[in-house]
């Protein structure tokens, strides 16, 4: 954080560059969806851009929540994953003890926000915030492996089987939570005290601490939210096959971080939105179902996936090295 | 008393009190033929965490090892038919070549090892998928030599697999002790800024540093391969995590400047001893999940007081007031 006493300044880039930033990134989902359907029919049709946007949800979803995190300075959190599956199998297992739905997800919140909450406090201490979310992950596996057993648990609920596969106007429900947690986060961040606060310390934790802003407190915030969004993650999971797994998490941290990178939130805070982080994660889901069809193996994909985060963070890097020289 | 206060016979005396809990509930725990198959399966964390801990010496985290470890795996398994050597020189050389263009990309960006080595940990893993067609590689029948030589039992209670790991850390303690790259590492993990300032150079340990976390991954992969006959592209995803427990619990700072091989050791063996004690008890697979989480977080507090955190100057600062 010691050469980004400069990027105070640059909280508030000209709107035209954070548009062409919007567009540029708009465009190229745009062209990526062409290039599918000319190369591939079957990816053009409405069947699939619902599946992709789905897919985009589940992810972007998380991708709000991350987004918090990365603003805020402290990089990234490798825990997300496994809180959404822990969140999924905690309220499975409280509804199969006969909990009605909404106690059994108020409960599990209850528990997600200590989870976040602990991790932020470790953190805040000067912790390194990867290696803090390493360790609460496993933990997090561990726990969801104490509580079920290691076996999937089966849930049994209308409600639960509606927010899994129902539709509004036609289009999914995980669709349409994801357009509400989009506009949420471009509030807070945006419009509230909170959000500015956030962005402050991202940008320089020491002149913010300095300035009177209660750092610890808002990088715990930070973490209910990422943790919050996930678990809201694994709820949907959870729903969509009425069935909580402890396992099959594994890629959701990877497919957050480079959506919220592809969304070109600066890697060291303090610049960022989640209008983008969204944008990236749409970016990613199709690229991701486009390989799907060309029948790409698992292992290319994540090979890809890897290569752009790194070729993204180094070219953003030096950009903003540029700029600051 | 005053000899308790040695943080490095403080983990000695855990590591005592972790093995007598454990010998005294599991049943022929205290056996040197446990004891051997306690060495056996610390070696590949032990030089997963040799390396691991001379990256975080120099302040720095690669999170990549896991999968270059599973990359140098299934290399050594295609390349085993020409024999032993060439097998693991084939793993480890791209992996140092690797770790070299990874630090220089590094040093040269002055960009954070966790978020580049992130994209690496990632693009990695898929390397494996890709070169092993996403599929279980298995040793030849011819070669089952290789992994019966690897775990052969010699001198009570080691391996050629156990010595190996004991050798490594011996030689990367003593090269960081006193060789001039060695003491270059722990200055600028120390202090960056007064390292550059005392004209220390800040390119070449980092270099240094990433193509030894790097090669010691791919040289414990591939042993590890080697020894279990087969190589599957998955695997190793969690040495990341149980090789920074272990060298947290040995005393290594994330903070970068301080630790020793010795505290390596021991924490490699701690940890190890607790989670084969688990084993034997007869606890679930997510125990160790679960284990290696809680120990992970409560060294990371210890090193929060001890290394160079901002709580710890919080306390030195404190304790030197109320002593004025």
């Amino acid at each position: 954080m010691s050469d980004s006493a400069m990027q105070i300044s640059q909280i508030h880039p000209p709107r035209s560059r954070r548009l062409l930033k919007l567009i540029l990134l708009a465009a190229a989902v745009v062209a990526l969806v062409a290039l599918g359907g000319w190369f591939n029919p079957a990816f053009l049709t409405p069947e699939n851009g619902l599946a992709i946007l789905r897919a985009a949800a589940m992810s972007g979803i998380v991708a709000m929540g991350a987004t918090f995190i990365t603003i805020s300075g402290r990089f990234f959190s490798l825990a997300l994953g496994q809180t959404a599956m822990f969140a999924g199998v905690f309220m499975a297992v409280l509804m199969a003890q006969g909990l009605p739905f909404g106690l059994a997800v108020a409960v599990m919140l209850l528990a997600v926000v200590a989870i976040g909450a602990v991790q932020g406090a470790i953190i805040s201490m000067g912790a390194n915030p990867i290696i803090t979310t390493l360790g609460a992950g496993a933990l997090l596996a561990g726990l969801a492996g104490l509580t079920t057993g290691g076996r999937n648990i089966a849930i049994e609920s209308a409600v639960v089987e509606w927010i899994g596969n129902g539709r509004i106007l036609g289009v999914p429900t995980q669709t349409w939570a994801f357009l509400v947690s989009v506009a949420v986060a471009w509030w807070v961040i945006n419009k509230t005290r909170f959000g500015r606060e956030t962005i402050l310390i991202g940008a320089n934790r020491a002149t913010a601490g300095a300035s009177g802003l209660n750092v610890s407190r808002i990088t715990i915030l930070v973490f209910i939210i990422a943790s919050l969004a996930a678990a809201m993650m694994g709820v949907f999971e959870a729903a969509q096959f009425s069935k909580a797994r402890v396992a099959g998490f594994g890629a959701v941290d990877f497919d957050v971080i480079a959506a919220v990178l592809i969304g070109g939130t600066a890697i060291q805070g303090g610049k960022g939105s989640p209008f983008r982080a969204a944008l990236g994660a749409v970016f990613i889901a199709t690229l991701q179902n486009y390989m799907l069809l060309l029948a790409w193996s698992s292992g290319v994909r994540t090979l890809i996936t890897g290569a752009f985060i790194v070729l993204i963070v180094a070219g953003f890097h030096i950009a903003g090295r540029r700029k600051g020289a | 008393m005053t000899l308790l206060k040695n943080p490095l016979l403080q983990r000695v005396l855990l590591l005592v009190i972790v093995y007598a809990a454990m010998a005294a509930s599991v049943t022929n725990f205290g056996t040197t033929g446990n004891a051997y198959a306690i060495l056996e399966s610390s070696a590949m964390l032990g030089i997963v965490a040799a390396g691991l801990a001379v990256n975080m010496m120099a302040g720095e985290l690669d999170l990549s090892v896991g999968s270059v470890a599973a990359c140098a795996g299934l290399v050594a398994i295609m390349m085993s038919g020409h024999g032993l050597v060439i097998a693991i020189i084939a793993a480890v050389v791209p992996a140092v070549l690797y770790g070299i263009l990874q630090g220089y990309a590094i040093a040269r960006l002055q960009i954070s090892s966790l978020v580049f080595t992130l994209g690496t940990f990632i693009g990695i893993r898929g390397l494996a998928y890709v070169i092993s067609d996403e599929r279980t590689l298995s040793l030849a029948l011819s070669d089952l030599g290789i992994s019966m030589a690897l775990r052969e039992r010699m001198l009570l209670i080691f391996s050629p697999f156990s010595l190996l790991m004991i050798g490594v850390l011996v030689l990367t303690g003593l090269l960081l002790r006193y060789s001039r790259p060695g003491r270059e590492i722990f200055a600028i993990g120390g202090s960056r800024k007064e390292s550059r300032a005392a004209g220390v150079p800040q390119t070449r340990p980092l270099v240094l540093s990433f193509a030894t976390s790097a090669g010691l991954a791919a040289l414990a992969g591939a042993l590890a391969s080697l020894k279990g006959g087969s190589a599957t592209p998955g695997s190793y995803e969690t040495v990341l995590l149980a090789a920074v427990t272990a060298a947290l619990i040995g005393g290594v700072s994330l903070y970068g400047g301080r630790g020793s091989m010795l505290g390596v050791l021991i924490g490699v063996l701690t940890l190890q001893v607790l989670l084969s004690g688990l084993q034997l008890l007869g606890a679930p697979n997510w125990a160790a999940n679960l284990a290696t989480g809680l120990i992970l977080l409560a060294f990371l507090g210890v090193d929060l007081v001890n290394g160079q955190s901002p709580v710890a100057d919080a306390v030195r600062r404190y304790s030197l007031r109320a002593r004025a």
